[in-house]
């Protein structure tokens, strides 16, 4: 079992300046067996977090709970957790073998030949077999880190605690190395706790993914949760890529047509979103994804006219940076629009699509409409399916 | 055949004055510290070889007679000679050792985030920065007769005082107490150095893997100090091993030959007894003493 949960974490640190606090009353339930994904911008108290689950860090308050037992005032050791650092934090001076096997000597009474065979069974694995007794300086960054992985893993811990194990690697490795740490955490079914600053390996690797910032919690949900139904702005800009559009508006009442205005376009609402918004004052920011906005006729309602500053071909898609008021927004069009600079575009933002945030507290008022699970479930090839996510993800 | 015999020569030709343009300005640099190393220590070195194989006087040393290996055999029967390897050795191995260990634990200290330590980090090069002649000067006061400081504590407490540098059983250890005072700073910034290029992360996967302090510092620090503490205690061992002033200014190698070294006895048979001839085999025994050391470090170097 390892059900692993952080109850009311804080975390202050005492600097000459004053108090910093780097976790805020954090809460997180996580199942056993369950991937979760601690994201969010350098400083959102992500690592420590971790390093409190892992007793490095003594809490300031609150409690680290593991299957029903709170583990907060044990050492790391008496944890049954293991890490995998960013550097990976093997020890040079000891081959691969020893590196995997040290934590079992250390920890455990077991004899030689079980560790033996344990450190043999886990390099198997992971492919690393023929390394056992290469030094770390004698591997590449790729294989430093199967290596850090089954010193982990050949303890059989009920937790991985992983802090941005992927961001030392070059992008073409990372991007494997990520599909096979999801596929080794799902074999061994071990619950684990992974910190990165890289929202796709969220959205990717999570069972569910906790955005933090400034050390409060932003949201915890599943990574389709986070992006279509942001609970706040902060979220919204954070999951996805290119991030989302926002635009700073007011809503007018005075037309035919509620209305919510922006210093280059004015935009009529329909019933429902006004409905949601209603009653929250007269600022908004009104979010839309650059994969939602679609390409209109100056006639159409809602439409904006826009100029176009940049665009970035990718083949499949081309990233379009348009000039709205004075500021710079992206839009994601097809591939093989050829859209040359400074010429005038007329976008519209589909109502179903469009983002609503309370322009004080920045809380979310109004997302977009999901897909319906309906729809998608009875598209060819998805009739087994379980659920959308898992075809998504 | 002809022209295949010219193309080799012509790659010969090519070779080698790439090798000349591409070496010559390195070999340019090199010239002058070989030409003066070779006449500074090269022809000393050879020259006292030589020297050891014949009787010669400091006062007539044109007069050379050959003797062969007779004073090496004088050596081997001579009790100072023999008092004189024992008290190196022991002195080198005294002092290593308690610069080591000293030095280790100061260092440790340091790591830790004690108020104060970079003060005193600086401070401590000071017995290492200053002079050796100083050092002994502030010793020999420290222990003189009526106005020491060390003999004004013992007089105080009824204890019995007197010059230290000459009581023969004093003398000896407090030779030991000057290396160990001099060098163990130095030691200590240098583990400190090593032990502070060890990432943090490897000491928290080794709390995680559950090592505790001791197991930390016996499979984390110190493998990773291990070769410059190797360094250290190999230059520190030949620094030791010859060390002439230290001896020599202090006690002068006694009282009573109590603390004679190999350095101060070959001073003393070349230029006090004019034996030229003898003292140069005294320094050959030194010179192979050292060789042997200089092969082990060089051999521990290709192990790590």
């Amino acid at each position: 079992m390892g059900e692993l949960e952080i109850r009311d974490l804080t975390k202050v640190f005492h600097d000459d300046g004053g108090d910093i606090v780097a976790v805020d009353d954090l809460d997180i339930e996580i199942e056993d067996g369950e991937l979760i994904v601690l994201v969010g911008p350098s400083g959102c108290g992500k690592s420590t977090t971790l390093r409190c689950v892992a007793g490095l860090e003594s809490p300031t308050d609150g409690d680290i709970v593991l299957d029903g037992t709170a583990v907060t005032d044990q050492k790391p050791k008496e944890r049954d957790m293991a890490m995998v650092f960013q550097s990976y934090a093997l020890y040079p001076h000891m081959s691969s073998r020893e590196n995997m096997e040290f934590g079992l000597k250390m920890a455990t009474d077991l004899p030689k030949d079980e560790i033996r065979s344990r450190v043999e069974e886990t390099a198997e694995m992971l492919g690393i077999s023929e390394l056992l007794d290469k030094k770390p300086d004698e591997l590449s960054g790729g294989q430093q880190q199967r290596v850090a992985l089954g010193r982990a893993i050949v303890r059989e811990p009920e937790v991985f605690l992983m802090d941005e194990p992927l961001s030392n690697l070059d992008a073409k490795l990372r991007t494997q190395m990520r599909t096979e740490l999801q596929a080794l955490q799902q074999d061994l079914g071990v619950t684990t706790l992974y910190v990165t600053h890289d929202q796709t390996e969220a959205m990717t690797m999570s069972d569910r993914i906790a955005v933090l910032n400034d050390g409060e919690l932003q949201q915890f949900g599943t990574p389709l949760e986070c992006y279509h139904e942001p609970e706040n702005e902060f979220v919204a800009g954070f999951i996805g890529s290119p991030s989302m559009n926002f635009f700073d508006v007011e809503l007018d009442t005075t037309g035919d047509r509620p209305a919510l205005v922006h210093e280059g376009f004015r935009y009529d609402l329909e019933e429902d979103v006004y409905a949601d918004i209603e009653g929250h004052g007269e600022r908004f920011t009104l979010g839309i994804r650059p994969e939602d906005i679609e390409l209109a006729t100056a006639d159409e309602p809602n439409a904006v006219t826009t100029t176009v500053e940049v665009t970035e071909p990718l083949g499949e898609v081309t990233y379009v940076y348009l000039e709205i008021g004075d500021r710079q927004y992206t839009a994601t069009l097809e591939g093989d629009l050829v859209i040359e600079t400074g010429r005038t575009l007329t976008i519209r933002f589909p109502q179903d699509r469009i983002h609503v945030f309370d322009g004080q507290t920045g809380e979310a008022l109004r997302n977009r409409s999901r897909p319906d699970d309906e729809v998608v479930e009875s598209l060819p090839g998805f009739q087994s399916s379980d659920s959308v996510e898992a075809g998504m993800e | 055949m002809a022209t295949q015999t010219e193309s080799q020569y012509s790659r010969y030709k090519e070779e080698f004055s790439s090798f000349l343009t591409d070496t010559w300005i390195g070999y340019a640099f090199v010239i002058p510290a070989t030409v003066l190393l070779a006449v500074v220590i090269g022809y000393p070195t050879l020259r006292g070889l030589y020297l050891a194989f014949f009787e010669v006087s400091l006062l007539n040393p044109e007069q050379m007679e050959f003797v062969g290996l007779q004073h090496f055999r004088a050596l081997a029967a001579d009790p100072i000679f023999k008092a004189a390897l024992w008290h190196t050795v022991l002195l080198t191995a005294l002092a290593v050792s308690f610069q080591y260990l000293l030095g280790l634990g100061l260092a440790l200290a340091l790591k830790e985030k004690v108020p104060g330590a970079g003060i005193f980090r600086s401070l401590s090069m000071v017995t290492w920065v200053m002079p050796i002649i100083v050092m002994v000067i502030i010793f020999r006061f420290m222990v003189q007769n009526g106005f020491g400081p060390v003999n004004i504590i013992l007089d105080s407490l009824g204890m019995r005082t007197t010059y230290w540098f000459g009581e023969p059983g004093v003398a000896f250890p407090l030779i030991v107490v000057m290396h160990v005072w001099r060098n163990v700073p130095f030691y200590a910034i240098s583990l400190l150095a090593a032990m502070n290029s060890i990432p943090k992360e490897q000491y928290e996967a080794a709390r995680l893997d559950g090592a505790g302090p001791l197991e930390r510092f016996r499979y984390v620090t110190l493998p990773q100090i291990s070769y410059v503490s190797m360094i250290m205690i190999v230059l520190h061992v030949t620094f030791t091993f010859k060390n002439f002033d230290i001896v020599y200014l202090s006690t002068g190698g006694g009282p009573l030959g109590n603390t004679e070294v190999l350095a101060t006895y070959v001073y003393k048979q070349a230029f006090e007894q004019y034996a030229l001839g003898y003292g140069a085999s005294i320094g050959v025994v030194m010179l192979i003493l050292m060789l042997t050391f200089t092969i082990v470090y060089v051999k521990l170097e290709e192990v790590d």
